[in-house]
């Protein structure tokens, strides 16, 4: 059973991705598919709301590393809004959080894109 | 898909498990881990470290490993003790030291755009002590997560 709801809206030239529930090995493949084809479309701004997501793998994080390479060397980028205290702990504790632009809430990250 | 699922058993602080190779039951993995880890009162963070190092080790094993050992579940059992939490993984198959395997330089991995690889740092971070042995054609991990907070 896939545990992973995906919302996904258009803010101009940026897609705001809401990610809800669990982001592991059985659903890492449906976002990272989904970024394909906004990338595939001509996006290259995401924004990464992840208020919602409840847990985090390793194959996540690789879906969310690999597509920055690809975006930063386009002008692009994949920042994240809205982080909770679990995820963000995790990140932190394993070094990552460092390597990810964090915004507070979808409207600044929007904006750090303007 | 045939369905598959894991069998389990408590005993006081100890929940064992044994788990069939297949991705099917990786969330079912976290779920029993969490429940149990709540119900013995454990910290939140101190949990999801624990979580998510536990669903990492079964990852690798399974998908590494089906294609030979599809068969053979993997065991584990997870004991609370005092100051710390001790967790026993083995698994039938050939020799793979996590322990040995080379840690990835992290701000390299997010330069480069690596996808894979961060599975054995994830495990070697979060928990306290991995020790790993191998005998009859089994691995053997043992995990400890020490429960004072600033570990």
């Amino acid at each position: 059973m896939k545990n992973l709801e995906i919302n996904s809206e258009r803010h101009g030239d940026i897609i705001l991705i809401k990610l809800k529930g669990s982001l592991d090995v059985i659903t890492a493949t449906d976002f990272s598919n989904l970024l394909k084809q906004e990338i595939a479309d001509g996006s290259r701004k995401f924004i990464c709301n992840l208020e919602k997501l409840d847990y985090i793998a390793s194959v996540g994080l690789g879906v969310f590393i690999s597509t920055n390479e690809i975006l930063r060397n386009e002008g692009g980028e994949i920042r994240i809004s809205s982080i909770n205290n679990k995820i963000y702990n995790i990140l932190n504790i394993l070094g990552f959080i460092n390597f990810f632009v964090v915004f507070e809430n979808d409207e600044k990250a929007i904006e750090s894109f303007q | 898909m045939k369905k598959v699922s894991i069998k389990t058993e408590y005993m006081d602080n100890t929940i064992k498990m044994r788990i069939p190779r297949s991705n099917q039951v990786l969330d079912a993995l976290r779920k029993k881990i969490t429940d149990f880890l709540k119900t013995k009162k454990i910290d939140h963070e101190i949990t999801s470290h624990i979580e998510l190092a536990i669903y990492e080790t079964a990852t690798n094993i399974i998908n590494y490993t089906s294609r030979e050992y599809g068969t053979r579940e993997i065991n584990m059992q997870l004991t609370l003790f005092g100051e710390h939490i001790e967790i026993n993984i083995e698994d039938y198959g050939a020799s793979f030291d996590l322990t040995k395997a080379e840690m990835p330089d992290i701000k390299k991995h997010f330069i480069s755009g690596e996808r894979h690889g961060l599975g054995i740092y994830i495990i070697r971070t979060l928990m306290d002590e991995v020790e790993y042995s191998y005998r009859n054609n089994t691995n053997y991990l043992k995990l400890v997560k020490n429960l004072a907070r600033n570990s």
